[in-house]
């Protein structure tokens, strides 16, 4: 039976591109980024937010995928996270496979920007932008 | 016999009219409507409306996912004869089953954000029996 955490796997494939990582050299995480010793202040931040089966009779025909993808940098400007946003597009478009699936459809459904105050220093902005993604796949494993 | 969920329902056809039946691929949902054409008899100083009963009219629905490599839906909808059709509630009760002969009529739904889907209307074109899992 194909598992979903593949669809994950594929997603931080794409995502593992050098001019995203020039953008943001913290790197993608699934979630939240643990910020360790080391603050973390430019990132890419990949959440599933939706999922659902779709059957015919017998089996599942296909599996529906909604991933919230940002772009995420402590700056005053959103200059960064706007070109990370574009560029998270492209690479969300480049998705075509991933294993046990086969992708039928990878679009971006809403477009998501705003700025957020640093809880420790109010006076400090985050920046997210990016977009909800729906990725629409048809498991090739029974 | 125990009730079923319909995951397991089938649609099964021969495009011939035949009984060589084979299972029509990517379906997920089918309907059957045997309501019958009753005949209002009421008369003066009836209380209520009467009716006397009358033939069923079979007739129903099947939908599901297009698969451009099943042919069978659309060739059975735009030929001018009759198929064979059997419609299956559950393969868990394989032998409970309603069949006989139909014509298709057979719509695609293209949308662009979506998977593309079939659906399409049935009628009787010969006697339908009903033939019970036990």
């Amino acid at each position: 039976m194909s598992d979903a955490a593949e669809m994950d796997v594929a997603i931080f494939t794409v995502l593992d591109d050098p001019a995203l990582q020039a953008l943001l050299p913290d790197g993608v995480y699934w979630g939240q980024a643990s910020q360790g010793t080391i603050p973390k202040t430019k990132f890419v931040i990949v959440a599933q937010t939706h999922h659902e089966d779709q059957y015919e009779f017998q089996d599942e025909a296909f599996e529906r995928f909604i991933y919230q993808i940002t772009a995420r940098a402590k700056e005053s400007t959103s200059v960064t996270v706007d070109t990370a946003a574009a560029r998270i597009r492209v690479l969300m478009a480049g998705l075509t496979t991933a294993t046990g699936y086969e992708v039928a459809a990878v679009q971006r459904i809403e477009r998501i920007k705003y700025p957020d105050p640093d809880p420790s220093d109010p006076a400090t902005l985050w920046q997210h932008a990016g977009g909800l993604y729906e990725i629409l796949a048809q498991p090739t494993i029974p | 016999m125990a009730r079923r969920h319909g995951k397991n329902g089938k649609v099964m056809m021969d495009p011939t009219g035949s009984t060589t039946v084979v299972e029509v691929a990517s379906l997920n949902a089918w309907t059957l409507d045997a309501s019958s054409a009753n005949v209002d008899v009421t008369a003066y100083s009836d209380t209520n409306l009467q009716y006397v009963k009358g033939l069923p009219d079979y007739k129903g629905t099947v939908g599901g996912w297009w698969d451009a490599s099943d042919t069978a839906f659309f060739d059975a909808a735009f030929a001018q004869t009759a198929v064979m059709l059997e419609l299956i509630p559950s393969t868990l009760d394989a032998t409970a089953k309603f069949s006989g002969l139909g014509y298709v009529d057979a719509s695609i739904n293209c949308p662009a954000d979506g998977a593309v889907s079939i659906s399409g209307n049935w009628v009787a074109a010969g006697n339908w029996t009903y033939t019970p899992g036990v």
